[in-house]
């Protein structure tokens, strides 16, 4: 039997967790966006985060939302080296563009073995958490989760950031005008390996702070980030390729579409739905929910 | 020319050479001490609890040469016990290789499981096919036995009875436990302590109002923990893995889902399990568990007692002097492993594969791992139970089964 408080508190649940995939898949989808390039390592930044946030805690007793503004140096740092003195070198030696995908793709998922490799390495596969810090908010029978209630509104906050960052700012505009052609932006005097810096350093940023804002309720543990990769990359392709606010739409969907299997039918069945509706949106809309980023 | 007849003489020589030592090498070792064969997990998913498999197997080894080796009468004396063991990457494949690999090169007499059900069921049918017994310490999945094996003797309780004891200790409770909710992760291991569950609750005459499984890996189960909110079951009886256990502890404080008990398997077993939940999740959870260290079961009290005469705290204590660090089940059940087969060998008094068979039909031994006895007809474990803990107050307490119990449960949990 449903009853309208089920339906509220699966509506709300189904909410908070889909910003929170949207939030995850951001990075992925402006990397996409902008460089062509399909990170496979985004996983392992959003477990790097949330080691991150699991460290500053038990280290230095940080709130784990503080250790989201550690992460912008971090991600900015590792994204100008990788992007740098690696990636960029590939994209030279690449001759044509479908080279470039592929070995890019092949350099990200073996920068994500390694990372996984020392994680495991470093920290072992034993699983780690911060403690749940936050109290339960209570409206009527209706139970919210605080922490992931603010996991939603970091989720929000940093989408919203995104949007007027690559909407108001110079360097935005640039971003989405190499996104549409990188060769005639050249003309207009924008470099595009700077672009792609910058976008590559905000794509790990954000999975970064996404990893962050994960580790308030989810466990931490090394392979952590291959589940969130799988995730994404649903997110990413239901809400359009290459758009973040897609994603972000797409992550909420998939929150929305999960609780619901499992309201009306099982949660057993949540995988099944999340791919049909991937698959719906594939034949209906095969750009995605909002199609790619203009 | 010439440089070549040498060649030729010399290979001919080293390929005689080597198929003589390969065929008489062998049989000098077996004489000389009993190989056992372990593949075990030591990197990848399984690597900490392999390691633990690996370190009480090694263990156990020490202690019985320190004993000066186990009694074979065939052999007229004492032989001393070799644990040979390789990391199976905590890969099938790799696993299967590797079992072929015990067997026919380094000519093990027999064989210690890998760890977990799914690679213990694939080195399994490796084992079969060369008649050598294997003893599962880690792989508990009912499904290993219902292949119609032979030669698999098994050393842990099997998932199917998981919750045996833990719902027969659940039906004398004040006030009565009616309602069962089940959440189960959708793994062969799982589902399989899941139908033991269903049949529990039937035979002890308990309502389920809710189960449902959910798919793995999760990233998030407050939908379903939504709905068992709404149902407000008396119990709640889940059987996950240790990661999914800690996310279903964690998301269930947090949606403060009301019930008189809560139980996650052999998932809490472990500290690390408690340190990852916190206090706020982690409080009251029941673990069911193969093994506690705690100070029981007394030696003095089992006259078919076997092995070292120790309680479980004090095997812990032996362990951790050992290795530095204690362990949980999964160390002291390669131990207990190691101890059937040797009483096996004793009680053979050979270390052929369908003699030790038999002997073992007629084990009924205590050690400090708990009683164990197998089914002739499939060698499935049948005398061992498991243990339900809870965490009191950041501490892991045996409450059942009573004659266990250090501490009284906490039950109805506190809101």
């Amino acid at each position: 039997m449903i009853d309208l408080l089920g339906l509220t508190e699966t509506t709300v649940n189904g909410l908070l967790i889909g910003g929170v995939y949207g939030l995850a898949a951001l990075g992925l989808s402006l990397i996409w966006g902008v460089m062509k390039v399909v990170n496979l390592a985004h996983g392992v930044f959003i477990m790097l985060g949330a080691y991150l946030g699991y460290g500053m805690y038990h280290v230095l007793g940080l709130h784990p939302l503080f250790s989201m503004l550690l992460a912008i140096p971090i991600g900015a740092g590792i994204g100008i080296i990788l992007y740098r003195y690696l990636i960029n070198r590939i994209l030279e030696v690449a001759t044509n563009e479908l080279e470039q995908e592929m070995m890019c793709l092949l350099f990200t998922f073996g920068i994500s073995m390694i990372i996984y490799g020392a994680a495991l390495n470093i920290w072992g596969s034993d699983l780690r958490g911060v403690p749940t810090l936050m109290p339960t908010i209570f409206l009527g029978d209706i139970a919210i989760p605080s922490s992931r209630l603010i996991a939603f509104i970091a989720a929000l906050v940093l989408g919203g950031l995104l949007y007027l960052f690559l909407k108001k700012t110079m360097i935005g505009k640039a971003i989405r005008a190499v996104t549409q052609n990188r060769n005639y932006v050249m003309l207009d005097g924008i470099d595009p390996v700077k672009i792609f810096q910058i976008s590559f350093s905000i794509g790990l940023t954000y999975a970064l702070m996404a990893g962050v804002v994960i580790s308030l309720t989810y466990p931490v543990t090394p392979i952590m980030g291959v589940y969130y990769l799988l995730k994404c990359f649903t997110v990413v392709v239901l809400g359009g390729l290459g758009n973040p606010f897609g994603a972000f739409l797409g992550g909420l969907i998939l929150g929305l579409a999960e609780s619901y299997t499992s309201l009306f039918a099982t949660y057993a069945l949540s995988p099944a739905v999340a791919f049909i509706t991937l698959l719906l949106i594939l034949i209906f809309r095969p750009g995605g929910i909002l199609g790619t980023l203009r | 020319m010439k440089n070549r007849k040498i060649f030729v003489k010399g290979s001919v020589l080293l390929l005689a050479s080597l198929f003589i030592v390969g065929a008489v090498g062998p049989v000098a070792l077996c004489a000389e001490k009993i190989k056992v064969g372990l593949p075990i997990s030591l990197t990848g998913k399984y690597d900490v609890l392999g390691t633990r498999n690996l370190q009480g197997a090694r263990l156990w080894a020490e202690w019985a040469n320190e004993q000066g080796g186990i009694l074979v009468k065939e052999a007229g004396t004492k032989l001393a016990v070799e644990v040979v063991w390789y990391d199976t990457k905590s890969d099938k494949d790799t696993t299967i290789k590797l079992t072929e690999k015990l067997i026919n090169e380094d000519q093990v007499d027999f064989l210690l499981g890998p760890y977990g059900s799914s690679l213990t069921l694939a080195s399994a049918a490796i084992t079969e096919k060369y008649g050598k017994l294997m003893f599962s310490h880690s792989g508990a999945s009912d499904k290993i036995w219902a292949q119609g094996y032979k030669y698999v003797i098994g050393v842990l309780t099997p998932s199917s009875y998981y919750y045996k004891s833990t719902m027969e200790m659940l039906a004398t409770l004040n006030p009565p436990v009616k309602t069962l909710a089940l959440i189960t992760e959708d793994n062969p291991f799982n589902l399989s302590i899941r139908k033991g569950i269903q049949r529990w609750a039937k035979e002890l005459g308990f309502e389920v109002v809710f189960d449902e499984v959910y798919p793995t890996p999760p990233t998030d189960l407050s939908p379903i923990l939504s709905k068992v909110r709404r149902l407000r079951p008396d119990a709640i009886l889940a059987s996950s893995h240790f990661k999914d256990g800690a996310l279903l502890a964690r998301q269930a404080a947090e949606l403060r889902v009301p019930t008189k008990f809560f139980a996650l398997g052999s998932a809490p077993s472990t500290t690390e399990w408690w340190n990852a939940v916190g206090p706020k999740g982690a409080r009251y959870t029941v673990a069911t568990s193969q093994w506690e260290p705690i100070d029981a079961p007394d030696p003095a009290r089992f006259p078919n007692w076997y092995g070292p005469k120790m309680t479980g705290r004090e095997f812990n204590t032996w362990y951790k002097k050992r290795w530095g660090k204690p362990t949980d089940f999964r160390g002291t059940q390669a131990f207990a492993a190691g101890l059937v087969v040797q009483w096996g060998v004793e009680n053979a008094g050979s270390l052929d594969t369908d003699k030790v068979r038999a002997a073992l039909n007629k084990m009924d031994i205590m050690t400090f791992y708990g009683r164990s006895m197998i089914d002739p007809a499939t060698g499935i474990q049948v005398g061992h139970g498991m243990v339900a803990a809870q965490w009191q107050a950041g501490k892991k307490v045996v409450v059942g089964p009573p004659d266990l119990a250090v501490a009284e449960m906490v039950y109805p949990i506190p809101k």
